[in-house]
């Protein structure tokens, strides 16, 4: 059963990956290749490649996107983006730093299985193209994150501490995130993280990184998942994204006209539309 | 516009990291994790996040050279081969075959080293081939070979989460093998004990259930000590003992006078420590032993390896899932570099030279005549060249003049040669010395195989086309043998050499490229139809019987003393790689640490009216450096330790060349030093 839709899925994608390539309005399609068994991001030129298009795996599809704009000068792309992705680029368009008319984004709509794997709320894009829309879901692991929130300050800084211990800055939270991409990264400056040292100091490390992302973070938990060293910080994310929703009713990755309540005056309008987008 | 990512595996440690290469119009973009991959499941750590920013770097060497005058100049690929050909035929007709050597590389692919062991036997005709892993796990190729038959990592990186107690030792493994850290801390997520034992305190001590600090190269005593304490209190597995060991009768005799009074004057440890590690690893269902130069870079590191061997069998922990001896491998090939046979006393896969069907059946193959005794060592080769026995070495990827002890000691050999060729792909300080030095391609643009630290093989894939002229490794000695006269080296793609290799080695003979492209294969894997092998010595040992060793504690052979009062120990860093030649050459590398600093004691570094950051004179009976302080109680009062990466404060100005008389592997963890504060400025 399972199969079938995932069938489906993918000939949707070829299907109109085909039409975009043929009718000369796109300079590549960019989406996961299968190659061996994995699927690996590629910017699909040529028809005859579509064979191999699969949209089965998870990459940050908007980082390249960005990374290939900025690249090259001219030129469209096309993008198969799931609901985080879209809500990346969106986030980056608000930075500008991605031009979205240089880009036609194609809609995959998750699976519940995926939505579940990566604790998503909103695992579809605006326009569903690929796949079908489960609708709004809530897979956050609330049981972790209640546990999280319910620690009184001892334990929660003691659990903090250890878990944060283990890091061995390897970046990977911050190189897989398509938002965490300022051109000059504190978490590398001496003079707020000490160099050349692992575990990195707590709490600036974590602390300056969790803030930062504090108005960005569109919950696609990436970030966990790259961790090798189990740190849930993902769901630090997660618990402040909530604090920013329930203070200003903001939702990074919603709309590009609602604006970081972090960046505005006190008492000034996010322009957010409140409540679940 | 065009981009691709082309599946590899990192180049830098043991662990065998899948990555993607970002390439974008042909060139070096970024590097991503592969998020299925049965190792690193999608992380990585610093290193494999920028292990492509070196590849395409202005250093990178894109001609060949050789010396005119006092100087390396640049020259066409004709000229620098025929020169090299013309002067290994001359001298090894003037001198004989034997005064030639070389050494391969543990960066190089399975192919590079097979075709480098090749030249060397069958075209040279000398066994003189060895290469960095004597600096790193021979003790362990020796001890388990002799205890279990084979000397490889006996279970999986993986399988590491199903242990129920790991005990690390001599494994600093969160800076060295992050991605087998990582697997640790999920093991004690799950459950398991964590025991670290080690002279410092490590990163993962924090995350242990008990942290043992022995004094510097006591392990065999402390190891004894366990013994001694799991047969006094009867927690040692009888069954195991009679079914599938041997002199056990004799160990036990031996460890009998260890006891844990003994064993805290030798190594300091608490006896009540000892107990509590002693009961964990023993009374786990599954306990695994991990650990890597802490035990293996001694004068007694064979001992050290004998002695873990037979506390594993002692307690039945081996041949299980989970349960085993885990030697980490350093190198992203170094394992596979000892299954090529780069090694003085064997051919592919551990067959002897000095067996006669062996030889006739890799004469035959080949085609050509092959010596049958021996060859030196990479630290024999060193002593060789200095006592002008050696003429020439021929060195593949690899930087003795910054890895090697007593680098004083290895200049003047190196210099006393009357031809030193290098292939690498970068200047160092050994290309410096050399009489031509030829470009060689990185991993990133060359196809091949390498065999990580759990017996996995494993694709390395071109991504870009070679940097200048460079040629990857197997084509300069392809091109060399033919010009030397040489048949069987017209390969026109690895794939060629990896069927040659697995025709010639058993424990290969399953695995294939087109297997490899979807799945890794652990050896052995003797036939195609085989899936590989998780974990060794189920139900019986490679060798019948697991042999016990009795072992004696001998203390090192330089101790601190009224004129070099402090003990050195030396290692690696988290953020660089060996000598540095790449990873010095990554910017988000260089960004975190740029220079070296030593490790000292605050107690000991206010008796010296040492501050943090100052500039401190260390020296030996070889040699001095001059290094920046770093203040931490990670090393105990008396001992400093230096890491072996930094040209500029170069750790093996200092270290000892003594070695284990076995494995021939050198005393870098311990040599004695007198530290000062520098007169000059910070």
């Amino acid at each position: 059963m399972q199969e079938e839709v995932e069938d489906t899925r993918e000939q949707q994608a070829r299907r109109i990956a085909r039409e975009l390539i043929a009718s000369g309005g796109m300079d590549g399609i960019l989406g996961l290749l299968e190659i061996r068994d994995h699927q690996v991001p590629h910017l699909f030129t040529e028809v005859d490649e579509l064979e191999g298009l699969d949209v089965s795996g998870r990459y940050p599809i908007a980082a390249i996107a960005e990374r290939l704009l900025r690249k090259f000068e001219t030129g469209r792309i096309g993008v198969i983006a799931r609901g985080c992705d879209e809500r990346h680029l969106i986030e980056l368009e608000k930075k500008k730093s991605v031009d979205m008319s240089r880009l036609k984004l194609i809609g995959l709509a998750c699976t519940i299985e995926e939505a579940r794997e990566c604790h998503c709320v909103r695992p579809y894009p605006r326009e569903v193209q690929i796949g079908r829309s489960v609708g709004n879901v809530d897979y956050l692991d609330h049981e972790a994150l209640s546990k999280l929130i319910n620690m009184d300050i001892a334990e929660r800084r003691r659990f903090w501490t250890d878990i944060f211990d283990r890091c061995i800055k390897c970046y990977g939270c911050r190189n897989v995130c398509p938002l965490c991409n300022c051109e000059d990264c504190r978490l590398e400056e001496a003079r707020w993280v000490r160099v050349g040292e692992i575990p990195p100091e707590y709490p600036s490390f974590h602390l300056i990184r969790a803030f930062h992302m504090a108005d960005k973070c569109v919950g696609c938990f990436a970030c966990e998942r790259a961790c090798p060293m189990g740190i849930p910080v993902g769901k630090l994310h997660q618990l402040i994204k909530e604090d920013l929703k329930s203070v200003y009713g903001y939702q990074a990755g919603r709309d590009v006209e609602e604006k970081s309540p972090l960046l505005l005056a006190p008492g000034v309008e996010t322009k957010g539309k409140g409540g679940r987008g | 516009m065009n981009y691709k990512t082309i599946q590899s595996t990192c180049p830098y440690c043991g662990c065998g990291c899948g990555i993607y290469l970002e390439v974008i119009d042909g060139h070096l973009v970024g590097t991503m994790p592969v998020l299925n991959h049965p190792i690193s499941k999608g992380s990585l750590c610093i290193k494999g996040w920028a292990a492509h920013e070196f590849v395409e770097s202005e250093d990178r060497l894109r001609r060949p050279l050789w010396k005119r005058g006092a100087n390396l100049e640049p020259t066409d690929w004709d000229s620098a081969l025929y020169s090299v050909a013309d002067r290994l035929t001359a001298i090894k007709q003037q001198y004989g075959p034997d005064s030639i050597g070389f050494l391969s590389s543990a960066k190089c692919t399975n192919e590079e080293n097979y075709v480098l062991m090749k030249f060397a036997r069958a075209v040279v005709g000398t066994n003189n081939i060895d290469h960095c892993a004597r600096l790193c796990h021979s003790p362990t190729v020796a001890g388990l070979a002799r205890a279990f038959g084979s000397g490889a990592m006996t279970n999986s990186v993986p399988e590491l989460e199903e242990a129920d107690c790991i005990l690390i030792t001599g494994s600093n493994t969160t800076e060295n093998h992050p991605m087998i850290a990582s697997r640790i801390v999920a093991a004690r997520d799950r459950g398991a004990y964590i025991i670290v034992i080690d002279p410092r305190r490590i990163h993962l001590a924090n995350h242990a259930d008990l942290f043992l600090q022995p004094r510097l190269g006591t392990d065999v005593a402390w190891i004894n000590g366990m013994m001694n304490i799991i047969i006094s209190e009867g927690w040692h597995d009888r069954d195991f003992i009679r079914d599938r060991t041997e002199n056990f009768a004799e160990m036990r005799q031996t460890v009998a006078s260890y006891t844990p009074e003994r064993v805290q004057e030798i190594s300091g440890i608490e006896p009540h420590l000892l107990r509590h590690a002693a009961a964990m690893y023993a009374s786990s269902a599954r306990s695994s032993l991990v650990y890597t130069m802490g035990i293996t870079e001694h004068t007694t590191g064979t001992d050290n390896v004998l002695s873990l061997a037979n506390l594993a069998m002692l307690c039945g922990q081996v041949g299980k899932p989970g349960s085993g001896i885990n030697p980490l491998r350093g190198q992203n090939n170094v394992q596979g570099a000892c299954d090529m046979g780069a090694l003085p006393d064997v051919l592919t896969g551990y067959q002897r030279v000095d067996d006669p069907e062996t030889i006739s059946k890799f004469a035959r193959a080949w085609g050509a005549n092959l010596p049958r005794e021996p060859g030196i060592t990479v630290t024999d080769m060193i002593d060789a060249a200095a006592d002008g026995e050696l003429k020439a070495l021929y060195i593949m990827g690899e930087n003795p003049m910054l890895s090697d002890p007593d680098i004083n000691h290895v200049k003047e050999a190196l210099s006393n040669l009357e031809l030193l060729v290098v292939q690498d792909i970068f200047m160092n300080q050994t290309t410096e010395l050399a009489h031509v030095v030829f470009p060689a391609q990185s991993y990133a643009e060359k196809a091949g195989t390498v065999t990580s630290t759990d017996r996995r093989v494993q694709r390395v894939r071109k991504a870009i086309e070679g940097v200048g002229e460079a040629l990857t490794d197997w084509e300069i000695f392809s091109r060399l043998a033919k010009i030397m006269g040489a048949k069987g080296f017209s390969y026109e793609t690895p794939i060629e050499i990896f069927e040659e290799i697995r025709s010639l080695t058993p424990s290969y003979a399953g695995i294939t490229y087109f297997r490899l492209d979807s799945e890794e294969l652990q050896w052995p894997c003797p036939t195609e139809d085989h899936p590989g092998t998780r974990y060794l010595h189920e139900g019986e040992f490679t060798r019948g019987k697991g042999a016990f060793t009795a072992v004696e504690w001998k203390p090192p052979v330089e101790v601190a003393d009224e004129d070099y009062p402090f003990f050195l120990t030396t290692g690696r860093v988290h953020f660089h790689y060996h000598t540095g030649t790449m990873t010095r050459r990554s910017p988000t590398l260089n960004r975190e640490m740029a220079g070296a600093a030593a490790d000292i004691n605050p107690t000991d570094a206010t008796d010296l009216g040492i501050k943090d950051s100052d500039m401190m004179t260390v020296s030996s009976r070889r040699g001095e450096v001059k290094i920046r302080a770093r203040l931490t109680d990670s090393v105990p009062k008396g001992t400093i330790f230096i890491p072996f990466n930094f040209r500029e404060s170069a750790a093996n100005m200092l270290t000892i060349s003594a070695r284990d008389p076995i494995a021939k592997i050198p005393e870098f963890k311990v040599c004695a030093v007198k530290v000062e504060k520098a007169v000059s400025r910070r």
